[in-house]
């Protein structure tokens, strides 16, 4: 029993000591700092996905066939060269 | 016949890893150019490029980072000053908007797009390899031409910014005010007819 309690102390302890939001936040005392530290670190996340979203929507759009037309010709085009020389 | 080396991917393998990378060609495109038809333009250029110089790439290394390197030099060597100045394309701002069923959070993507296109290219450029992109900063380094430190400092100067131009209350686009998107739509539209009244 006092072993658990006691590890489970240490654990906690240990925690904060490695938790970097604890860390970097620093002399965050009050509630409403610590809640304007959480919420900037929320925005922060929901900014990133949403530049992703940004991008993927258009990497995820079907790749119009003009590119690839182009790129056959291209190749065509190399192959025929070679065919000269 | 062109010179075989080692290094070199055939022909045949070149091509296919090439129209692999077109979606992000694209992406990284629209990001440059913000409308859809002229990104297109350049995404098509820069893969012919990149098909030309094919001898030139190493098999091994990042093809996609190489293609960006050759889609960026031309975009800002060929068309910047003239495609910079084109107004956002209405049909981006819309599909944006159709894009998922969640309207606010579409309005709220026109709003990031938006402010992106607000920022410094500089600063664009690197939060879109980085940011939205995935890009390693080292990669987005080599792309852009500057020091690694320099890409982190252009993407938290950016994230910065960005944030600051969202949570700006004077801004018709802030993500916390109750836009209508029937507002957004009619936005669109006064858009649109100034660019069929040109």
């Amino acid at each position: 029993m006092f072993a658990h309690r006691f590890m489970a102390c240490t654990c906690i302890g240990t925690m904060h000591k490695k938790s970097p939001e604890i860390r970097m936040t620093k002399k965050s005392n009050s509630p409403t700092d610590a809640r304007q530290d959480r919420d900037a670190k929320a925005r922060g996340q929901k900014l990133g996905q949403q530049l992703k979203s940004l991008y993927k929507e258009v990497a995820d759009e079907p790749v119009p066939d003009e590119f690839f037309m182009l790129l056959d010709q291209a190749d065509q085009a190399s192959k025929s060269d070679e065919a000269d020389d | 016949m062109k010179p075989m080396t080692d290094t070199a991917l055939s022909d045949a393998d070149f091509k296919r890893e090439l129209a692999a990378i077109i979606p992000d060609l694209r992406a990284f495109s629209r990001s440059l150019c913000n409308n859809a038809a002229l990104a297109d333009d350049v995404a098509q250029e820069a893969m012919l490029k990149a098909w030309k110089a094919r001898n030139r790439f190493q098999a091994g290394t990042n093809l996609k980072a190489w293609c960006f390197t050759i889609l960026r030099n031309h975009f800002y060597s060929e068309k910047r000053r003239s495609w910079r100045s084109q107004p956002l394309d209405p049909e981006v701002a819309e599909a944006t908007l159709i894009a998922s069923d969640d309207a606010s959070q579409n309005i709220e993507l026109l709003a990031v797009r938006n402010a992106l296109e607000q920022l410094p290219d500089d600063q664009r450029e690197a939060l879109v390899l980085v940011g939205a992109g995935g890009m390693p900063y080292e990669e987005a380094a080599g792309i852009c031409g500057c020091a690694v430190g320099t890409i982190k400092s252009r993407v938290s100067r950016a994230r910065k910014s960005l944030e600051a131009l969202l949570n700006d209350p004077s801004n018709s686009y802030n993500s916390d005010s109750n836009i209508a998107g029937s507002e957004v739509f009619e936005d669109i539209m006064d858009q649109a007819n100034t660019i069929a009244s040109q």
